[in-house]
């Protein structure tokens, strides 16, 4: 009895043995690269089963394959890009550098009105609209200001500079011929210049200053104190 | 029976770990690279139109600024060339400079200067102060003064002891050929302009007109 005990124990002993082996061959397989498990799904499954994964690989391929064109393209547009930062930077400076002369001429005639020029202490203005003496004077005082006084060399330079070509009437006036000349507010004139002609009402020639009737309309100038000067003092 | 239900048992843990294992990574990799270059490649793009714009913008200003001296220059305007034949058997041109009407040549000085100076400087060029002869002339003249807001001397002088305007060549002004603005008194030179004749003093600066006529066989 006792031997027929042992004879029946070594069947199960044995059966589980096996069972263990087959465990860890499967793990093994698993565990290893995946042709094995491709292999082993092929032995599983049909022919029709194992056309899929191929597929599937071809696919997964053209991703890697499109990848590398992308980079070669992006060089060249940074490329570009480059290029136009590099060439809108130098418009910029260029445009500051030539913007900076124009800040300079404000700032000049900072103290004057618009459209006046500023010279000493005082502002000019050119009037391009042809008037008799008269008329032309009161065209200044409409703007706070007389027609043109200079009582400088260098206002006088300055407007002998900016003539023209044409005649421009003056604040210079006179009661006749020979009678000294006087402002439009009637101080004396400083003869900083001789007056050429022999009539009552001064203009500025590209001859230097003449004199003519004052009824002939011509061009005017007007002139007023600097307002930043009159507000120091 | 048990090695039988082992064996079941494995197959089911096989095939399933298989398909959930494949199709997310090759999803996962055909999506990822490319979304991300569209993205950079949209971006590069748009940067590049952007930069396009603001250089023909900047290209446009800059061109601006530069055109301005240029039409400065271009405001000085180029002398007048008048070389029309007058048309008669032996034709005569005008000389360069001046403008030629009918069998006259024309001429208005650059400078200003007394009555007797334009005189003076007209015979140094074998001409004359203008002589204007009837009102066709007149307006001829002054269509050519359009647009100069100047003054210019004609050989028309008042003579006191006459108390008449006169021509330098002797002849006495007729009244419908021009009226002159202003005093009547001695000492008095006619200036035209675009519009008006004035009377002003002799003594004062002003521009002048030449003529110089044009003489046939």
């Amino acid at each position: 009895m006792p031997s027929s005990a042992h004879l029946q124990d070594a069947p199960p002993l044995l059966s589980r043995t096996l069972t263990q082996d087959e465990e860890q061959t499967s793990l093994r397989q698993s565990s290893s690269c995946g042709l094995s498990a491709a292999s082993a799904s092929e032995s599983l499954s049909g022919s029709t089963k194992s056309r899929i994964p191929h597929s599937k690989m071809l696919q997964g391929n053209l991703p890697r394959i499109i990848s590398p064109e992308s980079p070669a393209k992006l060089p060249c547009c940074y490329g570009v890009i480059m290029v136009l930062s590099v060439a809108v930077v130098a418009l910029s400076v260029a445009l500051s550098v030539k913007k900076t002369p124009q800040i300079l001429t404000v700032k000049t005639y900072a103290a004057c009105p618009r459209n006046w020029i500023g010279v000493g202490n005082k502002c000019y203005y050119f009037n391009e609209t042809p008037s008799n003496w008269t008329f032309s004077q009161t065209l200044c005082k409409a703007q706070e200001a007389e027609l043109a006084r200079f009582d400088t060399e260098e206002e006088l330079n300055f407007l002998k500079r900016h003539k023209g070509s044409s005649g421009y009437w003056i604040g210079l006036h006179r009661e006749s011929s020979s009678q000294p000349w006087k402002w439009t507010d009637n101080t004396a004139y400083n003869n900083l210049v001789p007056i050429g002609g022999d009539e009552k009402h001064g203009f500025l020639s590209d001859n230097g200053f003449s004199s003519g009737r004052g009824y002939i309309v011509r061009k005017s100038i007007c002139s007023k104190p600097n307002s930043y000067t009159s507000q120091c003092q | 029976m048990d090695t039988s239900r082992v064996y079941g048992n494995v197959k089911t843990f096989r095939s399933p770990g298989h398909k959930q294992a494949s199709f997310p990574s090759l999803s996962t990799d055909a999506c990822r690279c490319p979304h991300w270059h569209h993205l950079a490649l949209k971006l590069g793009c748009a940067t590049l139109i952007l930069l396009l714009l603001t250089l023909i913008g900047l290209s446009v200003f800059v061109r601006f600024l530069v055109q301005k001296p240029l039409i400065e220059k271009c405001s000085m305007a180029a002398q007048e060339n008048g070389t029309e034949p007058t048309g008669r058997s032996a034709i005569l041109e005008c000389p360069r400079h001046w403008q030629p009407h009918r069998n006259k040549c024309l001429i208005i000085s650059q400078i200003s200067r007394p009555w007797a100076e334009g005189l003076v400087a007209c015979s140094m060029k074998e001409a004359t102060l203008l002589i204007i002869e009837n009102e066709e002339e007149l307006k001829f003249v002054q269509n050519i003064l359009k647009g100069r807001q100047q003054l210019f001397f004609i050989g028309l002088n008042y003579v006191q002891t006459e108390m008449t305007w006169k021509w330098i060549n002797g002849s006495v002004l007729k009244p419908n050929i021009l009226r002159i603005t202003g005093s009547e008194v001695e000492n008095s030179c006619a200036l035209i302009s675009h519009t008006e004749v004035f009377s002003d003093s002799c003594s004062s600066d002003n521009h002048w007109i030449c003529q110089k006529t044009l003489k046939h066989v």
